[in-house]
């Protein structure tokens, strides 16, 4: 069942990525996919195991109902293979990604319903591979499968402040609630990391804001954002704060992108980032290069100590045939505790685990 | 004497049609509608669906010509400053974070005119050798 729901929706993704026309019909639909093939040395990362798999991909079909020119319906549905990770057992083939309403008055935009969360650069579009210069959106900031969530059930504004200055600001604040899959680590009866086990746990209160400084250089902006949250239950139950900072410049010469960003929650502090170069060695042909890091901070153990929680550096080369459609391949190679095997934890050996992707990219 | 040379050439050179300059395109608008000029600022705002209203009152309704065609390419070129392909990325981005999405295409340039005609709140852009039928009106397009 899932191998043909997931054929389906790659078929039909493929039948429309074709380089539409524009459409002006009041229902519009778009979509992407992105499939990708993975293997991995050392370990098993983010579900890319040694003997490698295809069973990775992200795709979305988006449904646009344009009732007027300032009002309209977004319905998207998406769907998402991460190979063998433990974090996607039980997830749905489909999932309703977003459905909201949106209104547009003059230069405020406001949703409700289920809507893209504003934070960072990437967050809105971390699952578009056309979009991305690498496979995802870098690890250790922006997350996958845990910890995260990409959309929030409730209501969010959006402004333009000082929209006809070369300075701008693009203010947007959000609220409501949604579901976050944590990542839990079991221990085997000698005291060693066995399994990682995904639980999935209420999120209420989420509070949030992001705001982007546009300057006259076009293509280079600046951010901040923040939000607070409630996790209902589980091994990180209690409220958590985060805020986070963005660099954005993107040039015909080279991207250049970093951000960094800081989670408070009960008793641990996490603090993550990455510096992203991206150059143009052809028309088409691009070389990337990303550096991140991630430290855990256990807030409340005496003497608050500092553990090193992951360090990746990536490189890759992507091939843009067309704004929609692109070719990627990339290596990792990472030294932490994200990997799903072998499992570890803080206070044991950290894993060193490389993997490549290959992928190529489509949208419509 | 000099000094009133120069002033009317650089005047000259800052109100001259981008059409010519980039021997292109021409803008069109419904009849209906009272500008006459719009700079490439405002065109490329419009265009972009960062500019909804015309000073009466009516929506703006941009209409683009397809991505292969050569007149879109001098269309972008000039007004955005962008490549086709790069304005493609700017609607995905849009797009694909819920936003906005591209203005509506037609195939020609003679059904970029009939649109514009029949649209009161209609902007296009069609080869400088389209005919305009009555209307449709020019925009000069200023730098």
């Amino acid at each position: 069942m899932r191998n043909v729901l997931s054929t389906g929706l790659v078929v039909v993704t493929l039948a429309l990525a074709t380089p539409a026309a524009a459409q002006e019909t009041k229902l519009q639909v778009h979509g992407y996919l992105t499939q990708a093939y993975g293997a991995a040395h050392g370990g098993s990362f983010l579900g890319i195991p040694e003997a490698g798999t295809a069973d990775y991909r992200t795709a979305a079909l988006q449904l646009r109902y344009v009732m007027t020119a300032n009002d309209q319906f977004v319905w998207q549905f998406s769907h998402r293979r991460l190979g063998q990770s433990p974090i996607t057992v039980g997830e749905p083939e489909l999932k309703v990604d977003w459905l909201f309403y949106s209104r547009q008055m003059g230069n405020l935009d406001l949703r409700v319903g289920r809507l893209p969360i504003p934070a960072g650069i990437y967050n809105e579009v971390r699952d578009v591979g056309v979009l991305l210069p690498l496979y995802r959106a870098p690890f250790d900031f922006y997350l996958e499968g845990a910890f995260t969530s990409e959309t929030v059930d409730g209501v969010s504004a959006g402004y333009h402040l000082f929209a006809d200055s070369p300075w701008n600001v693009e203010l947007a604040v959000y609220g409501g609630r949604y579901d976050m899959t944590n990542s839990n680590i079991e221990y085997d009866s000698t005291g060693t990391p066995s399994a990682k086990v995904p639980e999935v746990v209420n999120v209420d209160n989420a509070l949030g804001t992001q705001i982007w400084l546009n300057t006259p250089v076009e293509g280079v902006r600046a951010g901040v954002g923040a939000s607070r949250l409630d996790v209902q239950s589980g091994n990180f139950e209690g409220k958590w704060t985060e805020r986070h900072a963005s660099l954005d410049a993107r040039t015909r010469w080279a991207t250049v992108q970093a951000e960094y960003r800081r989670f408070a929650l009960p008793g641990i502090g996490y603090t993550a980032g990455y510096v992203y170069a991206g150059v143009p060695v052809a028309p088409k042909v691009k070389l990337h290069g990303q550096v991140e890091f991630s430290n855990l901070v256990l807030t409340t153990a005496p003497g608050a100590p500092r553990f090193d929680y992951d360090r990746t550096k990536t490189f890759g080369a992507s091939y843009t045939f067309r704004a929609d459609l692109v070719v990627k391949g990339e290596y990792h190679f990472t030294n932490g505790y994200w990997a799903d095997a072998p499992v570890t934890d803080i206070g044991f050996a950290p894993a060193k685990v490389s993997y490549f992707l290959v992928s190529f990219s489509t949208s419509f | 004497m000099k000094f009133a040379i120069l002033s009317l050439v650089a005047l000259v050179g800052l109100v001259a049609p981008a059409a010519a300059q980039q021997g292109g395109y021409i803008v069109i608008v419904n009849d209906a509608n009272s500008v006459s000029a719009l700079t490439t600022e405002e065109l490329s705002k419009i265009f972009f669906k960062k500019a909804q209203r015309w000073p009466n009152g009516n929506d703006v309704v941009p209409v683009d010509l397809p991505e292969s065609a050569p007149v879109r390419e001098a269309f972008s070129t000039a007004v955005h400053g962008k490549s086709v392909g790069a304005v493609r990325a700017y609607w995905q981005q849009q797009i694909f974070s819920g936003r906005a999405v591209p203005p509506a295409e037609r195939p020609s340039d003679e059904q970029v005119v009939a649109f514009v005609r029949t649209t009161p709140g209609a902007i296009g852009y069609v080869s400088t050798g389209a005919t305009l039928s009555p209307g449709v009106r020019r925009v000069q397009v200023v730098r």
